[in-house]
């Protein structure tokens, strides 16, 4: 697999003016020569300032944010205290009480309340962070006497379509991050925790659904809508998603059998039975795909499920490309070809980084049953 | 009929940046630049092509916050100064390039043209206020302006119902007084949607959003046409999708028109490299050296070092944008009938989004472009049509229902750069605060001139009058709104100014709880509020109500 992934110079922020480039030559004047003062007189215009202006004092200027205990990067050059200089020119201007109360803000304490809120960051990610309003180690011993045994505090999160669940160690407040699988619905919550013995919840959050990361097995009921695999994969490739469009055309329009024959080839594939149950089929496909073009076990790392990716690791000796291409060739009548992904950086001029899907790009033609129609992704 | 349809999305957004305490504040240039590079070239292009027979015709979302900033007197008459200052800079290059420098010599002279121009747009034909200049626009049939959060607030991060709520109806209240009618398009900030809250803006009377791409082609089912074609949720709100192509084509650092090496290099500014001395009247009172926006080189090259860089030929540059605007144009012909063939026939339409700060701010040569798209597509080809999202809606195609999926325009299509180890810390903060708005706002539901607080030595007998308990609850929402602006998490992610965005987000959870305090004790402090009022004076029209749960 050819990675083409460019990681530009992080795109500057919209309008965020004040980044300062390196010039190898600093000497360097305007153009190519150094500009001497002009015999026109500068002035500048004054910017009048407000009358009530109150200058901060130079202690609270130089004072930092309170925020770089919390912010990893700060930015290169403070860019905010005039203050200091105006009031370096002004020395008598008076200090105001009201001038001072807002000049270095401070993040207000947090009272210790319930908390615990779910957010996902992506499909495969989600964010926790929660408190307990009163120590929870009383609430315990308000319902189970002293009699607390080995109970612990943990944090844990349901997948509430497959009822699975993860456990963790926990202080009464604090943050997490879940790797989570996509189309799925979860909720957080903390709660006491001991080997044989009933699990007793605290507090528990809101739930987040998880969406797929590609495109729905469902097609219109209405018949001016429906669309077949094949179609829909010319449809995905026009639109620039032609890892997609490969996908759809190879599943073909019976999803329930495609799902069926992926995990039976990928047991094949690793030679035993592995617990596949909601593992997305198309994660599955993908990854023999990308074996077969010599993608690595590291390449797969973040683009694949993390439970998908941990069968994967467990099997790391057997992820031949021969024989994954073999796989394909056996279950899905896929010819030899070379395939490799592409995808353009989210770098744009100026602003966000903007999402480009990969593409997927085919060295040899292939067979028509699975090969995305061609378009302008394949030319 | 045409081949295919296309839709030019322009997306204005500054976070509000006033900052009254201050006599200058460099981060107040970011609206200023934006003026003079991006927001007053392209008024004036759409304009003139109107006023010529040209037809432009797009979707233009103005954002609140940055409305609010257009129609600030203060931000007015500073503007006014900044641009008048710049002028006087270019007349002096425009001496200096001519007896030292005629390399340079016509970018001088372009500069003090276009400075010149816009310093008349600005004081006598806009009198300025660029708010009547885009609502002319819209009532000309040039632009369709759509609406935006209220404070570009990123919504699936935002924590409560209410104040979801409170980002859309803002924004609408807020449109209502600028453009004297009801949006129809709302663009959510970053194009960031979960299942929900179509919900928000159908009872808000917003008929369609802009999404990304695969918020349709993952939605569900199956969209028969994929992205080229809107859908529309169950509940009746439309949803447009964007085109990868033409965003790859424009936009990309890799592979976009901006790159060209005829075009004018941005980060070769006259403010870094002219002597301090010569500079010192344009620069703040700090002194320190900052982008002034006159430019004189082109950027020759993808890895020429910037001290390399060959002089900038305006004419060369114009040529270059009259090329790409062709090859942009021959490109969706090409697309289109590609598209049409895919679809058996079906007119496809391709959404095209952008930030408007591209053109013209980070692409100088960007509105140029525009104008010659307009022109070409006008004159020389019959292919396609421009159009705007409510005139497809207008045009009774039908519209296939689906359920899109959850989200964003930004880096891996999701939440990321919103929501990770630099930035998480902001919404344990945030979401306290919004809990406490609808808290409040419950609570304090004025329906008597009068409201019970605690007592304090500042209130008699525990009361407080209802005028002044509505500006200090008005005001708390003011400050919840501009906490949640996505752009603070945004630069912190990308490491830009990420002092000044931590600052902002901290001074308005400081100044809600600050706020909140007053109500809760009854010991009002005037100053502070009235200073807080002075300072985040944006949305005069607001109601805290609209946080009633």
């Amino acid at each position: 697999m050819e990675k083409k992934v460019t990681k530009k110079a992080a795109a500057t922020k919209k309008m965020a003016v004040v980044k300062e480039v390196e010039l190898e030559d600093t000497t360097v004047a305007v153009g190519a020569k150094p500009v001497k003062r002009p015999a026109v007189k500068a002035v500048k215009k004054v910017k009048k300032a407000a009358k009530e202006i109150i200058l901060k004092d130079k202690a609270a200027a130089a004072a930092t944010s309170p925020a770089k205990k919390t912010v990893k990067k700060t930015a290169k050059k403070a860019t905010l205290d005039v203050t200091a200089e105006i009031a370096a020119t002004e020395p008598l201007a008076q200090l105001s009480p009201v001038f001072k109360a807002l000049a270095e803000p401070v993040l207000p304490t947090l009272e210790r309340e319930n908390r615990a809120r779910l957010q996902m960051q992506t499909p495969t990610r989600l964010y926790f962070y929660w408190s307990v309003k009163e120590n929870p180690y009383h609430l315990l011993k308000q319902t189970f006497g002293q009699d607390t045994g080995s109970y612990m505090l943990v944090l844990k999160l349901t997948n509430l379509r497959r009822a699975h669940e993860e456990i963790h160690p926990a202080d009464a407040e604090g943050n997490w991050w879940f790797d989570v699988e996509p189309d799925g619905e979860y909720q957080a919550e903390i709660g006491f925790y001991a080997p044989n013995r009933p699990y007793f919840r605290v507090i528990y959050s809101n739930i987040v659904e998880t969406p797929r990361r590609s495109p729905s097995p469902n097609i219109a009921s209405d018949s001016d809508w429906r669309v077949s695999a094949n179609k829909f994969a010319e449809v995905l490739d026009v639109a620039g998603f032609s890892r997609d469009a490969f996908d759809v055309a190879m599943a073909g329009d019976d999803h329930a059998a495609a799902e069926n024959t992926s995990q039976i080839a990928f047991s094949s594939f690793l030679g035993g039975d592995y617990d596949l149950g909601g593992i997305a089929a198309e994660d599955i496909r993908y990854v023999m795909l990308a074996l077969a073009s010599r993608a690595t076990l590291e390449d797969l790392r973040f683009r694949v499920s993390p439970a998908l990716f941990a069968i994967l690791q467990a099997n790391a000796d057997k992820l031949e490309a021969g024989r994954a291409m073999s796989t394909l060739t056996e279950y899905f009548d896929i010819d030899e070809t070379e395939f490799f992904e592409e995808q353009i950086g989210a770098a744009v001029y100026g602003a966000s980084l903007v999402n480009f899907p990969r593409t997927l790009k085919t060295r040899t033609v292939s067979s028509a049953k699975y090969a995305p129609v061609s378009s302008h992704s394949l030319r | 009929m045409p081949t295919g349809y296309f839709s030019l999305i322009l997306h204005a957004h500054l976070p509000f940046v006033r900052h009254p305490e201050y006599p200058e504040f460099l981060e107040e240039d970011w609206l200023y630049e934006a003026i003079t590079e991006v927001y007053l070239p392209l008024i004036f292009i759409f304009q003139t092509l109107h006023e010529s027979g040209v037809k432009p015709r797009l979707a233009m979302n103005v954002s609140p916050p940055l409305c609010e900033m257009l129609a600030d007197p203060l931000l007015q008459e500073r503007y006014t100064g900044h641009l008048e200052s710049l002028l006087e800079l270019a007349k002096k290059e425009l001496y200096r390039t001519q007896n030292e420098a005629m390399e340079f010599y016509d970018a001088a002279k372009m500069y003090v043209d276009n400075l010149s121009a816009s310093l008349d747009l600005w004081n006598n034909r806009y009198k300025r206020n660029l708010i009547t200049a885009f609502r002319e626009l819209q009532e000309q049939g040039v632009i369709e302006i759509i609406t935006c959060g209220a404070t570009h607030g990123f919504m699936p991060l935002i924590s409560t119902l209410e104040s979801r709520r409170a980002q859309v109806q803002i924004a609408v209240a807020n449109y209502k007084k600028h453009f004297h009618r009801q949006p129809r398009g709302i663009w959510l900030a970053e194009c960031a949607y979960e299942p929900g809250i179509e919900d928000l803006l159908a009872s808000a009377g917003i008929e369609y959003f802009i999404s990304d791409t695969h918020a349709i082609l993952y939605g569900d089912p199956r969209p028969r046409y994929g992205v080229h074609a809107p859908v529309v949720c169950p509940n009746g709100t439309a949803v447009f999708a964007r085109d990868v192509e033409t965003s790859r084509q424009v936009w990309s650092a890799e592979v976009g028109y901006p790159g060209n090496e005829l075009y004018r290099e941005f980060y070769r500014d006259i403010g870094w490299d002219a002597p301090l001395d010569y500079l010192k009247p344009y620069l703040d009172a700090d002194g320190n050296r900052k982008h002034l926006g006159l430019k004189y080189h082109r950027i020759t090259g993808r890895n020429v070092p910037q001290n390399l860089k060959k002089p900038y030929i305006p004419a060369l540059a114009r040529d270059k944008a009259a090329e790409n605007a062709s090859h942009f144009i021959g490109e969706r012909i090409k697309q289109a009938q590609k598209l049409r063939e895919t679809f058996d026939g079906h007119p496809p339409l391709v959404v095209s989004p952008y930030d408007a700060e591209l053109y013209g701010h980070w692409w100088f040569e960007g509105p140029q472009f525009i104008d010659f798209f307009f022109k070409k597509i006008h004159f020389d080809q019959s292919e396609i049509e421009c159009i705007t999202p409510g005139d497809f809606l207008d045009s009774g195609l039908p519209i296939q229902i689906q359920r899109p999926t959850a989200s964003s325009w930004g880096e891996n299509g999701y939440y990321k750069v919103w929501i990770n180890e630099a930035n998480s810390w902001m919404y344990p903060y945030q979401h306290d605060a919004e809990r406490k708005m609808t808290a409040y706002a419950n609570k304090f539901a004025v329906s008597s001139s009068e409201c019970q607080v605690p007592s304090s030595d500042n209130s008699e007998s525990g009361t407080l009058n209802s005028e002044l308990l509505v500006r200090i609850l008005n005001q708390m929402a003011r400050e919840i709104l501009l906490a949640q602006s996505s752009d603070w998490a945004f630069q912190i992610y990308q490491d830009t100014t990420v002092e000044y965005s931590t600052r902002r987000f901290q001074s308005h959870v400081q100044r809600f709880d600050l706020l909140a305090k007053m109500l809760d004790t009854g010991n009002i402090n005037h100053d502070i509020l009235a200073e807080i009022e002075n300072r985040d004076n944006i949305f005069a029209e607001i109601d805290y109500r609209i946080y009633r749960s």
